[in-house]
């Protein structure tokens, strides 16, 4: 992966970033990741990631409207990046190469295992 | 939505720590997700969540970062730096006497903690310390405790070991009577030979060390001891007698003297005993079995010589009490078998091994406790005193330094950045004093070593919550004494300040006067307490004894003799020969010296009424003891050689009479003491001596004849002592070949008594002055300040027709008026602490002014003297030159 460095969570808080297209931001993020995934995930854990994401350049943020439900607060949008989908891209191409690799016996065995 | 308010608490906590950048969007999130969790799970829940969901965003990412103001604040701590030095070089007095004030004060407190720390840790590192007791004995007289004696006989401790269930081992231990001369012939018949003191040789069981955990540096600790004639000696004893031999394993050792003269074979090298444990000053240890081969040991099946201490070590999980009350139905049963006593109870108190140094309660302990935890209170007024001269000098100053404040406010520095110079101010100067301190503590070490006579390593022994807590009395020192200064700097208002209004109000009893008051009450309380313990020391070194040893030289008799008989025609004809030298007055033969030990020591009753006992201590003289230390007879006659016809004839002393009910010393005569079935008639009553310190009771005791002492008592006319000492030596080399001469004055001697007591106030007088010293040094520096602040207003009066004096007057006024005050304040507190000290004594002085006027005029004569010099100058400056610049 020497181009695009991507740990197994920011993955996950990429590809999620990419799903919620336009909607999204700190919470609808965690919520969306802890149902698909069936994991909590804390707002440090996100906002971390997002951050180191953003540092990289796979996504952008910007500031969005504020409501009286946040107590006042804007919410921080987030969007892919072009480097953001590239890495995505790079990301799943190498899994499926690799997942192409493994010898069929190896899965047959797991059938009888 | 009441109660649903999120905590306002943890909201502010992470804005606290929150990088302002991220701070809206995610505090947004978290307001979110805590209204979503209270539709979900509640508001319980919810708090909780968002509690835990703040608490994780402690982290790197999100924590706001300082470096922009990291950049900053270095260049306004290179500032602050600046300016402290730039104020340190204008002030330079106050800030030597701050510098030095403070390193003084705590080089002398960290002596004083390695001091107390080696004190405290005394037995502390035996492994079994909490098992370890030793057997104390003491009688209960008409539900009275008598006197507790650390001494029991040497079947006791063998006897609990055997009966009692959970004791484990037991040790005796018995020094050498009077010391004995060691002589060492190598194969060449080359000889070492050395005098060792009595406490320097123990007579000890084997258990000894496997109970005391003493480094063994050559032998088999399970064999040490175990058979007879055998001998442990220390690697100093080694270094003295085999400075060539590294294993002088199985060298033969002779003793001459002692209770067991003989050759004894080294069996183990001990490494030289640390300096915090009892048994310091042995360096001989020999096998118990050999001192109980002694024929008077063979009578009353180890019942009757009470001279030995017992140590026992109790097992694990062994019940102390239930240990105790066995140990006292073991004496009792004792008691019925040999002799009932109506009204008297036996009882036996176990020691813990670790309290034996600082909470004995048998005798007169030099050091208690208390003395101790006194010394760390005055090592904490010491350092007090240096942190409130710098509060004293800083505040004092603030105006001088007005300016830059207004400058720096103007500017737009926040007080909390002015707070932060000055406090830097302080810490710098602690900082210094610190570093100070430690090479004044380090540099001062040899003069601790040498008033206490222990030797130190420099910081060791400090246990570690000793180093937190000085660490804490340091940092906390150093921030409120810097803290004070600080708020008064900054609060100056810019505008008065820049008009250059500059005056110092001079409250009548502001901060400052409480704070100089404050030091000027440690200062008189240790003055006067240093007063107190020298005139007591002096007034029991000067009180008439009932004898007099001030010319009286003691000379050891011989140890190393072959033929008794001989021996004896030879102490006969020394005591002659000694008698012909001029300037000797009377030479006399003894066992025992004032100061010493006694002899022998009973329970006995007058014949007359044979049921009232009472302890007596006997000495035993020959017929010159009374002439040689000009005792005087009250009634009767002293001992005669020719008159010895009638058996045990004693002299008494006149506390025996009176405890005896004998009537006056005229009838006492006659009369006869009786032990069992053993007589003793009294034949002469001596006006009452100290044979102890007073720091004791007089005890009845008497004198019983013995014409083959081991000390001679030399009176000496005031002639050339030198020469006569010359003399005797000579007299001495010549008959008795082979022991060391050794001499000492019987004076000297007794105040031995006094070592403990005289090494607090060696201690106490140290410090106290050092306390003074400082407290002077912010005198010195305040007076010093306001005189100068004062020079117009001296000009002014002078100009007015004020003379020199009226204004010495008044710049004396106002601290007197603060000594006066200090005294009220102190006297009280001193009369409690010198009562409590003086009750150590059985002999003491009253509690009368002179003990408290005569430091108080000490310290006026002392203030005068610091502040007298600026006084005068000041006072004694022609007008023109304070008044004409304006």
């Amino acid at each position: 992966m020497g181009k695009y460095q991507l740990g197994e969570f920011e993955e996950i808080v990429l590809l999620t970033v990419g799903v919620l297209y336009g909607e999204a931001y700190g919470v609808s993020i965690k919520l969306s990741i802890e149902e698909k995934l069936q994991r909590n995930v804390s707002v440090g854990a996100l906002q971390s990631a997002l951050k180191r994401l953003e540092e990289k350049g796979y996504v952008s943020s910007k500031e969005g409207e504020s409501s009286s439900a946040r107590g006042g607060r804007p919410k921080l949008y987030f969007t892919l990046t072009k480097a953001g989908r590239d890495a995505i891209e790079y990301a799943r191409q190498i899994r499926n190469e690799l997942y192409n690799e493994i010898p069929s016996i190896a899965l047959d065995l797991k059938v009888v295992g | 939505m009441e109660g649903h308010n999120p905590p306002k608490l943890i909201l502010r906590f992470f804005k606290w720590f929150c990088s302002p950048g991220l701070h809206p969007y995610l505090e947004g999130d978290l307001l979110e997700l805590y209204e979503y969790n209270i539709q979900k799970k509640g508001v319980r829940k919810a708090k909780w969540r968002l509690t835990l969901e703040v608490i994780k965003l402690f982290r790197p990412a999100i924590i706001r970062s300082n470096r922009n103001q990291k950049l900053n604040n270095l260049g306004m701590v290179k500032n602050y730096y600046t300016m402290a030095f730039r104020s340190v070089k204008k002030n330079r007095i106050n800030t030597a006497i701050n510098v030095f004030g403070i390193a003084i004060g705590m080089a002398a407190a960290l002596l004083i903690v390695q001091y107390t720390s080696l004190e405290f840790s005394f037995d502390e590192f035996h492994a079994k310390k909490d098992q370890i007791f030793r057997v104390d004995r003491t009688v209960i007289r008409n539900g009275e405790e008598a006197r507790r004696r650390h001494t029991t006989t040497y079947q006791l401790a063998p006897t609990i070991a055997d009966q009692v269930p959970g004791v484990e081992r037991y040790t005796r231990v018995h020094p050498v009577g009077d010391g004995a001369v060691v002589t060492y012939w190598s194969k060449d018949q080359s000889q070492k030979q050395f005098f060792e003191e009595e406490q320097s040789m123990l007579f000890v069981d084997q258990a000894f060390f496997e109970m005391f955990d003493f480094e063994l540096l050559q032998g088999s600790r399970s064999a040490l001891l175990s058979s007879s004639r055998s001998i442990v000696i220390t690697e100093e004893v080694r270094q003295r007698y085999f400075p060539d031999n590294d294993n002088p394993l199985g060298e033969i050792l002779k003793i001459d003297g002692s209770r067991q003269p003989g050759s004894y074979k080294v069996s183990g090298i001990l490494e030289v005993l640390p300096e915090n444990t009892r048994f310091k000053k042995a360096q001989f240890f020999l096998p118990m079995q050999d001192l109980l081969k002694a024929e008077q040991y063979k009578e009353g099946g180890g019942w009757n010589w009470s001279n030995f201490v017992s140590y026992i070590q109790l097992e694990q999980n062994a019940d102390i009490s239930q240990v105790r009350s066995e140990a006292i139905n073991i004496i009792n049963e004792r008691n019925e078998q040999a002799e009932e006593e109506a009204d008297a109870v036996s009882n036996v108190v176990l020691s813990a091994l670790p309290d034996l140094h600082l909470r004995d309660q048998t005798g007169t302990a030099g050091l208690t406790d208390e003395r101790l935890q006194f010394f760390l209170l005055v090592a904490f007024f010491i350092v007090a005193v240096a942190w409130l001269n710098y509060i004293n000098l800083s505040t004092a100053q603030a105006m001088q330094r007005a300016k830059e404040v207004g400058i720096r406010k103007v500017i737009g520095a926040f007080r909390s950045q002015l707070l932060q110079q000055f406090m830097f101010e302080a810490l710098i100067v602690n900082v210094f004093g610190l570093l100070l301190a430690f090479a004044l503590a380090y540099g001062s070490l040899p003069l601790l070593e040498d008033i206490t006579g222990k030797s130190y390593v420099f910081g060791q022994g400090i246990p570690m919550d000793v180093w937190i807590l000085l660490v804490g009395v340091f940092l906390v020192g150093t921030f409120l004494s810097g803290f004070y200064p600080a708020i008064i700097l900054s609060r100056f208002n810019i505008a008065v300040v820049i008009k250059g209004v500059t005056s110092t109000r001079n409250r009548k009893f502001g901060l400052r006067q409480v704070l100089v008051t404050f030091q000027l009450v440690i200062a008189v309380f240790l003055i006067s307490g240093t007063w107190t313990v020298y005139r007591q020391l002096n007034f029991m070194q000067n009180q008439d004894l009932g004898f007099e040893m001030e010319k009286v030289l003691t000379v050891k008799g011989p140890f190393v003799f072959e033929d008794a008989e001989e021996n004896r025609k030879r102490l006969d004809l020394f005591r002659s020969e000694l008698l012909e030298i001029s300037g000797i007055e009377q030479v006399s033969i003894s066992r025992a010296l004032p100061g010493g030990d006694y002899n022998w020591g009973s329970e006995l009753a007058s014949e007359e009424t044979p049921e009232e006992e009472h302890s007596i201590l006997m000495m035993m003289v020959d017929e010159h003891f009374q002439d040689a230390y000009s005792m005087e007879l009250l009634a009767g006659r002293f001992h005669q050689k020719e008159l010895q016809a009638v058996p045990h004839q004693i002299v008494v002393n006149e506390t025996l009479v009176k405890q005896f009910n004998l009537g006056t010393p005229e009838e006492a005569v006659g009369k006869r003491l009786k032990n069992e079935n053993l007589y003793f008639p009294i034949i002469g009553v001596l006006k009452d001596y100290h044979w102890y310190s007073l720091k004791e009771e007089k005890v009845p005791t008497f004198l019983y004849y013995d014409g083959a002492g081991v000390h001679f008592s030399i009176k000496m006319s005031a002639a050339d002592v030198g020469a006569s000492l010359i003399r005797i030596q000579e007299r001495y080399n010549d008959l008795f070949p082979g022991n060391p001469f050794e001499y000492r004055f019987v004076d000297d001697y007794f105040n031995e008594q006094y070592e403990s007591d005289r090494r607090f106030r060696q201690i106490f007088s140290s410090f106290s002055s050092i306390a003074v010293i400082i407290a002077c040094l912010g005198l010195f520096g305040l007076a010093s300040f306001t005189v100068s602040l004062r020079v117009k207003e001296i000009g002014i009066r002078k100009v007015l027709g004020a003379k020199v004096f009226s204004i010495l007057v008044m710049l004396f006024k106002d601290y007197l008026l603060l000594v006066v005050l200090a005294s009220i304040i102190g006297v009280p507190i001193l009369y409690v602490a010198i009562d409590r000290w003086l009750k150590d004594f059985a002999y003491r002085i009253n509690i009368t002014p002179d003990l408290f006027l005569v430091p108080l005029l000490l310290l006026i004569m002392i203030m005068i003297f610091t502040i007298g010099y600026q006084s005068i100058t000041a006072a004694r400056r022609n007008p023109v030159d304070s008044l004409r610049s304006e």
